[in-house]
């Protein structure tokens, strides 16, 4: 113990002096961060979802009409569209054309008189949208799914003879979408603030490759090796040392954004903290773990520049994009990128808190893990 | 016995850095290890340490197996790696300091052992200087010095004189022999037969991963006493030249080395004016000619038929 505090005291020491070169770490987030939110500051404004203003249509009666109509005009709905009824559909028709509405749902009768037994089948949906705003529309078909899914439900339940069953909203539907709630929708800056700070932290990993690389391979490494201070010791005290120096940085990056680019970082200081803390020691011990592996610090700190940059792509840290595949959604999940960035979000934006939560444990354990593995593989001489 | 090391054998895929070494170390001897680049030295050195694990043989470091060297026995050894490892960002001070520390040392030992490591390699003065101004032999003192604040029993240094001026190189000798004088057992290694015949009391001379001779300098140059060195400069180096001499009766080797050639005869055995002639004779002026006594590199060059700078 007393020996990781030297190697973190003097690795500390080591750092504080190359000033320049933390400042360069520093400024290039900073730049890119300017970059993209300045490029892509456009892409985001239609991303600013706010409510989305909609007309809606009934021409058939019965149980489902009346329960859509109940259904759009609630208040949890209102947060997400603004509803307005038409009579007719020409009317509905002269408002999206007006550009005054978005989506016009119709609501009709279905056309084969066939099925038509107490509306067993259900009315047809229609769906009128504008064209170019299918990301407001893919609002207007969420909320609807979420009450047709109920309308079903209720339906069921219905035919199985029970009566009275009234559609509730199911909240946590709704909760998928907070991250951009109507008011507080995120600006480009205030997004790729969050996407290239965890980028930058994770980027960590890199720093304590270049540390430990200097450290742990000759002709350092044979010293320190014949010393008597333990393997752990020494490759804790080194990566404490970087999470520090990252932790500094990143508190950097955060001063400077919320100034510059008034980005918003929310109003829980320490929780940012040590969501950042969380992820920077996540980020050493994988940088330890790829050096132990290949145990060539080139190698090393290529493979780690590829695997921070596509998991950050893949997480929808460079440009966000939505999938609706459940496996690709699990992998995202595994990255740590995907986890960083939800968990700020979250945090700032008041979403699920239970991201902050699993965030946490993503990092924390799989940084216990990571180190176990690599002290392992750290003993190993050549 | 400090260090033993029996039948130890090491490769790297086909290379054999190591060949069946054996060699024991005794308290207070001041050891060299001598041969040319490639020979092992590091290798060997490594494998004191523990660096290196070996395909066979056996370690023992003050009496203790080597393959789990505990902290108690790391402390009591200094290891001067062959390469620089000292930190350009820390101050001579504070490169001294850290090892000290990861050595065990604290507070007013720590301090006691930085002054004395910095004051015996002559760096005091710039105990707040950082190496990065520091000429190469200061930086290979400040290299020795990391591994002495710690005061250990037995110090191995890995060619701690490559690159430096002459002056650093007599501070080192000079510095290595005063260790000694106080106790401490000395493994040195180099391919400068000079150093090792100015500083060691026994010498071991490797070539290709073996040990192929041991003992005191006489006892080694015993080994060559029936022989001795000519060394002939000419005007211009022929092959027919190298020819002729080998030819002569008495003449055991003859190796060109740029216009020179060294000549190994049995004693006596040989008149200077004879190989002399021969050169003359095929249109080469000779222009000087000496006969040497036996060095370590005579040794050596009887026994592997190179020289150390092969
Ligand atoms: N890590 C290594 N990988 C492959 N070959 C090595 C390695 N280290 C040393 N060798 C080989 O082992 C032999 C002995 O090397 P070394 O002990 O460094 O010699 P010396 O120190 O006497 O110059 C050389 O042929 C060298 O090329
Ligand atoms: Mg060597």
């Amino acid at each position: 113990m007393k020996h990781a505090f030297t190697v973190l005291r003097y690795t500390l020491l080591r750092n504080v002096r190359d000033i320049p070169s933390s400042a360069e770490m520093v400024l290039s987030p900073l730049v890119l961060i300017f970059l993209l939110g300045t490029v892509l500051g456009d892409a985001f404004e239609s991303r600013d979802i706010g409510a989305t203003p909609v007309t809606y249509v009934v021409e058939t009666d019965g149980p489902y009409a009346e329960a859509l109509h109940d259904f759009l005009n609630r208040e949890e709905v209102g947060r997400y569209l603004t509803v307005t009824e038409s009579q007719t559909r020409v009317e509905a028709h002269r408002l999206l054309e007006a550009k005054e509405v978005i989506t016009a749902i119709i609501v009709g009768a279905v056309d084969d008189g066939d099925a038509q037994d107490g509306g067993a089948t259900g009315p047809a949906i229609t769906l009128l949208e504008r064209p170019g705003s299918s990301l407001r529309t893919g609002v207007v078909r969420s909320v609807l799914g979420t009450f047709t899914r109920g309308a079903n439900v209720s339906y069921a339940l219905a035919r199985e003879g029970r009566t009275g069953v009234v559609y509730e909203p199911i909240p946590a539907e709704f909760e998928e979408r907070t991250l951009s709630r109507a008011g507080r929708a995120p600006g480009a800056f205030d997004f790729y603030a969050v996407s290239m700070l965890v980028l930058f932290v994770m980027y960590i990993a890199q720093y304590a490759v270049y540390g430990l690389r200097e450290d742990l391979m000759e002709p350092i490494g044979d010293r320190v090796r014949s010393t008597p201070i333990a393997g752990w010791a020494h490759i804790s005290g080194k990566l404490a040392a970087h999470v520090v120096t990252g932790v500094i940085q990143a508190a950097v990056i955060v001063i400077v954004t919320s100034i510059v680019f008034r980005a918003n970082w929310g109003t829980q200081p320490l929780l940012l903290v040590a969501i950042v803390l969380s992820i920077c020691i996540f980020a050493a011990a994988l940088g330890g773990l790829v050096l132990a592996i290949t145990w060539d610090g080139r190698r090393a700190e290529g493979i780690i520049s590829i695997v921070v940059l596509v998991s950050m792509i893949l997480s929808g840290g460079a440009f966000q994009f939505t999938t609706t595949s459940p496996s690709f959604q699990a992998f995202q999940r595994l990255l740590p990128h995907y986890q960083g960035q939800r968990a700020i979000l979250a945090m700032v934006y008041g979403g699920d808190a239970g991201a902050i939560g699993a965030a946490f444990i993503y990092f924390f354990g799989g940084a216990a893990i990571l180190f176990l593995i690599t002290t392992v593989l750290a003993r190993r001489t050549a | 016995m400090v260090v033993r090391m029996q039948r130890v054998t090491k490769r790297y895929g086909d290379v054999v850095a190591l060949d069946n070494v054996d060699l024991t170390i005794e308290r207070g001897e001041i050891v060299g290890l001598l041969g040319p680049n490639g020979a092992g030295k590091t290798t060997t050195i490594s494998g004191v340490y523990g660096l290196t694990r070996f395909d066979a043989g056996e370690v023992t470091l003050f009496g203790h197996p080597a393959k789990r060297i505990d902290p108690g026995i790391k402390r009591r050894m200094g290891l001067v790696p062959q390469d620089i490892a000292v930190f350009d960002d820390l101050t001579a001070g504070e490169n001294v300091s850290y090892f000290g520390r990861l050595y065990g040392l604290s507070g007013r030992a720590l301090t006691e052992g930085v002054s004395f490591a910095l004051e015996f390699t002559g760096l005091n003065e710039r105990r707040d200087q950082r190496p990065k101004s520091f000429s190469g032999g200061m930086k290979r003192r400040l290299n020795i010095a990391c591994a002495l604040a710690h005061r250990p029993e037995l110090v191995i240094l890995d060619e701690p004189t490559v690159g430096i001026d002459p002056q650093s190189r007599n501070h080192i000798l000079e510095s290595v022999r005063a260790l000694n004088r106080d106790g401490t057992t000395v493994i040195y290694t180099s391919h400068y037969m000079e150093e090792v015949e100015a500083v060691c009391s026994r010498v071991i001379v490797m070539d290709h991963g073996r040990v192929i001779a041991s003992g005191t300098q006489s006892d080694l140059k015993a080994l060559v006493s029936d022989e001795e060195t000519i060394d002939i400069e000419l005007e211009r180096m022929t092959p027919r030249v190298v020819e002729a001499v080998r030819s002569v009766a008495g003449v055991k080797e003859c190796l060109p080395e740029g216009t020179h050639l060294r000549i190994t005869v049995e004693r006596d055995g040989v008149r200077l004016g004879r190989v002399i002639e021969k050169a003359t004779g095929l249109g080469v002026e000779v222009l000087s000619a000496q006969i040497e006594r036996p060095t370590l590199e005579s040794v050596f060059l009887s026994l592997t038929g190179r020289t150390l700078r092969d």
